[in-house]
């Protein structure tokens, strides 16, 4: 069995441990195992050593031997060296703890104290990873991992429950309580960069520290001050570096949880030999800890990690050590970057409200370092590795522990309130001077800033180039005028404890996970990015009014009153209607006012822009109107609504209030169909469908008319001047016609000229050759193409000059729609009216719209046309109009009131100028006349309800119909044929006027939208029908036919034709 | 200790309360538009501005009746 041998080395200060006659490598440690039995450890030998060194020196052993046995004789100079550094006997001798898992090569049980094991850990240079799991890359930096012990962090400090040895070494509580017992001070070691150890004397210490600050404490937390108000304002004062201590404390590991393969890496070189005393000492923390972490665990369970760290930030930089080397973790944080953008299209759906914001006390995940080398940083990880991904985010959703939303928690809209005293300083602070608050006190040079922020987050692992300072610089913004909104509005619940440096750090590495991280993005940022449109429903909130532009590098274009808004993340400019700045200065739309905005334009966007150069160049803004604009609930979730859009009602929508994003309406009426044709720039002209029928007919009778008397004037007279044209032209080729060959071309308008002209052609193409012929024959074919070119374009032109051109007519339907109420409503129901036009209705609005029905319709733009109703315009490819299912229907309070022909009889129940059908006989048919700019034509019915007057005579038995259109075009075809006398006709849509009393006569006129159908027509509508029947019985009988003779004769009368 | 305990969570205002700012991440394409314009809102946003007040209970009857549209 070999065995160590330890040996003076060369220098005669030192000794060297060798082993057969072979120099023990550094780091061979886990070499793998050969036939030959082991050497015991280096480690392992130490303590063998030790457990002699220990022993009385009345004694004197031979303290090493070989395997064999062998006495190896040591000078006395090297054993009291051993014995200084091994371990302190004193110690040993009255704290022994037992331990015996340390064995001499004899199988002799060593016990070695706790402090001894402690002393040795540090020897070996485990102790300081161990005290400062959460900053090794700053130990890592650093050439003398020693002195770093003094610079620490306070969380750090108290979180771990340690005591500080009047040496200055942090060690667990436990065993601190049984150091701090010993009267005698340990003897204080560092370590040089070349491992060297040094000793140092109380003497000197104390004088260091008296140096360094607080005898008790170190100079931590003073540093701590530097943080804090001089003052002691708990808002940014000592309060909140001592207070956040305690709440850090669970989110540190402790040291002896760290696994040690961690700081294996940095240390392994010092401490080759002492890899089997390693894991003994991890073991033996297991043992005390407990709930140690797996050592193959990669992710490093620290919430805080090296995240708040002033002390590391003053310090960590003033001690002129080299900021943090975050070159990979940048490459590392990109790259999860970039996965998680592939990610994020797959987690989009599935993942709701992120399990972020969890209580400190769960864990998370290293997101920069994706080895255990790396120091937690309070990120979570988002490996490469999909699995590993899922992993973490499962994990996250498993630790998830549910939060009451901001209304919960408060309860209450936010009031302004004197009771309680609010600092000013926080009360002056504005989302445009929040990202210039700073804690602590101004007076000194000791402030809290967004600067400070931004280095704090540099610190914990941030990729400088994601959270850039002006990245920072803008969350830092948001976060602190969130938080001194809470602190101003509800005093009493804050109470000076939200605006804290531990908040707003906490809220930037929450946005740095969530943005950098995890890929998210805020609604300002998704719309400028080019993600999502500006139209989709959100919720923001106004931060500033009337904002000046933050940089004066681009101009501000356009002339509206615009507000800041924000979803809390990011801000862009929103540019107002005139309705909404009406609401502006009337004090409705006010700072800290959320808006639902639905429907919202975005103008001078053209390119994917990130929010923060939109902010600087403002030159983007989102255009608002009223109508898709509305006040929303001061706890509604900022952001995007992933609920479906809420219609307007119809009763709440603004004449110019601009495109109406959805509404809710019911169909009561529904007109025919509709032509305009538009006659030049601003003149137009409406026809009924039957008037655009008769209309095409007319116009193809005229072009018809037109063509064949161009053609034929072209053929007759002008043939023989296109010819000589043409030819003169194409001397070189017919126009239009590339000729291949220019020669053949011009032989063949020769031949083609000559023929043309020749009195006998045919004899001259007897005698022509046959090359001659085809070349006759290729010209000619390509004349009568050039030809009838020139025909149609003589054609066309014609047809402009007779003002037969191509008609511009745009069909359009115009639609009658009520507001609706709901069911619950208990008031009195005032239901406005509208008119729908839809332009180019499609054919399923042509025929599945249904009259009586509800129906959500999007993209209306109302008319500003001031009217108690509204007129609103639609697109027919572009808008929608959806039925609501009749159980949502429900819902609402009746509208409808269906159809019906009225008779004679009821025409006085109804108002002047109210709608109504009916069926009737025609009894005469008036001549059209012009009136102004319309066209009339009288049409005198009656349905046969009979009423007869004082005097015996026949009375309110007519009724008479005044057709009218604005279509003059033609004028001499009637509006209504004069065949339908005789005729039981259904009428809709006719207008009641006031009544001819001289004449007993009812009066009413058929416009635009009204119509008429004969009983046959499929197309009369069934409530007519009955109706028409019925009269069509009573016109049959002879009893009528008097009687509509004597009302023919009147109608005579009235019109003056007889 | 308990009363320690409590202080301190009273101080961490990231536990206490989830924030109108922790926006939901989702996807908006249209996809998401057609699915969202087939389902039908038997409510209708009846704030007008004319009135003084917003009416809170209304948004909150709203919300109460999509999410009963939900189920």
């Amino acid at each position: 069995m070999s065995t160590w041998q330890l040996l003076p080395d060369s220098s005669g200060d030192g000794f060297r441990w060798n082993a057969a006659g072979r120099i023990l490598q550094s780091g061979k440690s886990d070499s793998p195992p050969t036939a030959a039995p082991p050497l015991p450890s280096m480690a392992d030998l130490l303590l063998r050593g030790c457990s002699k060194l220990i022993e009385p020196e009345e004694s004197k052993p031979t303290m090493f031997t070989t395997a064999l046995g062998k006495s190896v004789a040591l000078k006395e100079s090297s054993i009291s060296r051993a014995k200084s550094i091994l371990t302190d006997s004193d110690d040993i001798a009255r704290f022994g703890v037992p331990n015996s898992c340390f064995q001499t090569a004899s199988n002799k049980k060593v016990n070695v104290s706790s402090a001894g094991m402690a002393r040795a850990k540090a020897l070996l240079g485990l102790e300081e990873d161990d005290d400062f799991s959460g900053f090794k890359h700053v130990n890592h930096r650093l050439p003398s991992s020693h002195q770093q012990h003094g610079l620490t962090t306070p969380e750090t400090f108290g979180a771990q429950n340690r005591s500080v040895t009047p040496g200055g070494h942090y060690v667990p509580g436990k065993r601190s309580e049984i150091l701090s017992s010993s009267p005698k001070v340990p003897q204080t070691k560092f370590q040089t960069a070349g491992g060297r150890s040094l000793s140092v004397s109380v003497e000197a210490l104390n004088r260091a520290r008296s140096l360094l600050g607080d005898p008790e404490l170190g100079p931590f937390f003073d540093d701590v001050h530097h943080f804090v108000t001089p003052q002691k304002d708990k808002w940014i004062g000592g309060d909140i570096a001592h207070e956040s201590n305690k709440h850090t404390s669970n989110s540190f590991i402790s040291p002896l949880q760290s696994s040690s393969k961690q700081f294996r890496s940095v240390k392994l070189e010092d401490v080759a030999s002492g890899v089997n005393l390693i894991n003994k000492f991890d073991a033996a923390v297991d043992e005390t800890h407990g709930n140690r972490p797996l050592a193959s665990d990669k992710a490093v369970n620290n919430t805080m990690g090296t995240g708040f760290i002033p002390r590391s930030t003053q310090f960590g930089r003033q001690a002129h050590q080299p900021l943090v080397d975050i070159t990979n973790r940048n490459h590392i944080a990109h790259a999860n970057n970039r996965q998680e953008s592939s990610q994020k299209k797959r987690l989009g759906k599935t993942v709701s409200v992120p399990p972020f914001k969890r209580p400190r006390t769960s864990s998370f995940k290293s997101p920069l370092m994706k080895n255990d080398q790396h120091p937690s940083n309070g990120f979570s990880v988002v490996s490469c590795d999909t699995q590993y991904s899922k992993r973490v985010f499962s994990t996250r959703t498993e630790e998830r522990s549910p939060r009451i939303y901001i209304k919960d928690y408060f309860g209450m809209r936010p009031r302004a309130t004197t009771k309680m005293a609010v600092p000013e300083h926080v009360r002056r602070i504005k989302s445009s001077n929040a990202e210039k608050y700073v804690f602590g006190d101004v007076s000194s040079s000791s402030v809290v800033g967004a600067e400070t922020f931004h280095q704090m987050l540099a610190e914990s692992g941030a990729s400088l180039q994601c959270a850039s300072r002006e990245w920072v610089t803008n969350h830092y913004r948001w976060i602190v005028w969130k938080l001194a909104c809470y602190e101003t509005y509800y005093p009493a619940k804050c109470r000076g404890n939200f605006l804290t440096i531990t908040n707003v750090l906490q809220e930037l590495r929450y946005r740095y996970e969530r943005e950098v991280n995890h890929g998210h993005c805020s609604a300002i940022k998704r719309i400028l990015s080019g993600d999502a449109p500006a139209s989709s429903m959100m919720v923001l909130c106004i931060s500033a009014i009337n904002p000046k532009a933050r940089e004066t590098h681009g101009s501000d274009s356009g002339s509206n009153v615009k507000i800041e808004l924000t979803d809390g993340w990011y801000s862009i400019n929103a540019a107002l209607d005139v309705m909404l700045q009406k609401q502006l200065n009337a004090g409705k739309l006010f700072i800290g006012q959320k808006l639902r905005i639905l429907g919202a334009g975005l103008s001078g966007w053209t390119t994917p822009t990130s929010p923060l150069e939109a902010v600087i160049s403002n030159t983007i803004y989102l255009l608002l109107n009223i109508n898709g604009t509305y006040r929303a609930h001061w706890a509604d979730r900022l952001g995007f609504c992933k609920e479906v859009g809420v219609p307007l009602a119809l009763n709440c929508i603004k004449c110019n209030g601009g495109p109406v994003p959805k509404t809710l309406a019911g169909i009561t009426r529904i007109y025919p169909i509709l032509y305009k044709e538009k006659l030049g720039e601003k003149k137009s002209v409406v026809r009924s469908e039957r008037m655009e029928w008769r209309m095409i007919e007319l116009h193809n009778q005229r072009q018809v008319s037109i063509i064949s008397c161009t053609e034929e004037l072209l053929v007759t007279f002008m043939r023989s001047d296109l010819i000589e044209g043409l030819i003169c032209e194409n001397q070189g080729g017919i126009n239009g016609v590339d000729s291949q060959n220019d020669t053949d071309s011009k032989e063949g308008a020769k031949l083609f000229k000559l023929l043309e002209s020749a009195a006998e052609p045919d004899f001259l193409m007897a005698d022509m050759s046959m090359e001659e012929l085809n070349c006759f024959n290729r010209y000619k074919e390509k004349f009568e193409a050039a030809m009838e070119k020139k025909m149609e374009k003589s054609v066309a032109k014609a047809l402009e000059d007779a003002g037969l051109g191509e008609r511009d007519v745009t069909p359009f339907m115009r639609i009658r729609l009520v507001g609706l109420t709901s069911l619950s409503y208990d008031g009195h129901p005032n239901p406005k009216e509208a008119i729908l036009t839809i332009w180019n209705p499609t054919e399923t609005q042509r025929t599945e719209l249904t009259e009586g029905k509800i129906y959500a319709m999007k993209g209306l733009v109302p008319m500003n046309i001031d009217s108690e109703t509204l007129y609103l315009h639609a697109r027919g490819s572009s808008s929608r109009l959806q039925p609501l299912s009749p159980k949502a229907s429900e819902r609402f309070q009746p509208f409808f009131n269906p159809r019906k022909s009225m008779s004679l009889l009821d025409l006085g129940e109804i108002l002047l100028g109210s709608e109504f059908d009916m069926a009737a006989y025609v009894v005469y048919v008036g001549n059209a006349y012009t009136d102004v700019d319309q066209k009339k034509q009288w049409v005198f019915v009656t349905d046969g309800s009979l009423q007869y007057s004082d005097s015996g005579k026949i009375a309110n038995s007519l009724l008479a119909i005044s057709f009218r259109t604005s279509s003059m075009d033609d004028l001499h075809s009637p509006l209504i044929s004069h065949n339908l006398v005789g005729s039981v006709v259904g009428f809709c849509n006719l207008i009641k006027r006031a009544n001819d009393v001289e004449n007993d006569m009812w009066v009413c006129e058929a416009m635009e939208n009204s119509d008429y159908f004969l009983n046959a027509d499929p197309a009369c509508p069934s409530h007519l029908k009955t109706s028409s029947g019925h009269i069509q019985i009573w016109a049959n009988l002879s009893f009528s036919k008097s009687i509509i003779d004597q009302l023919r004769q009147r109608a005579l009368f009235i019109v003056g034709a007889c | 200790m308990a009363a320690e305990q409590k202080a301190t969570t009273e101080e961490v205002k990231m536990d206490l309360f989830e924030d109108d700012d922790e926006f939901e991440e989702f996807e908006i394409n249209e996809d998401w538009v057609e699915k969202e314009e087939v389902k039908e809102v038997g409510q209708q946003w009846e704030d007008d501005w004319d009135d003084d007040d917003v009416n809170d209970d209304f948004s909150l009857q709203l919300r109460k009746e999509l999410e009963s549209d939900k189920k």
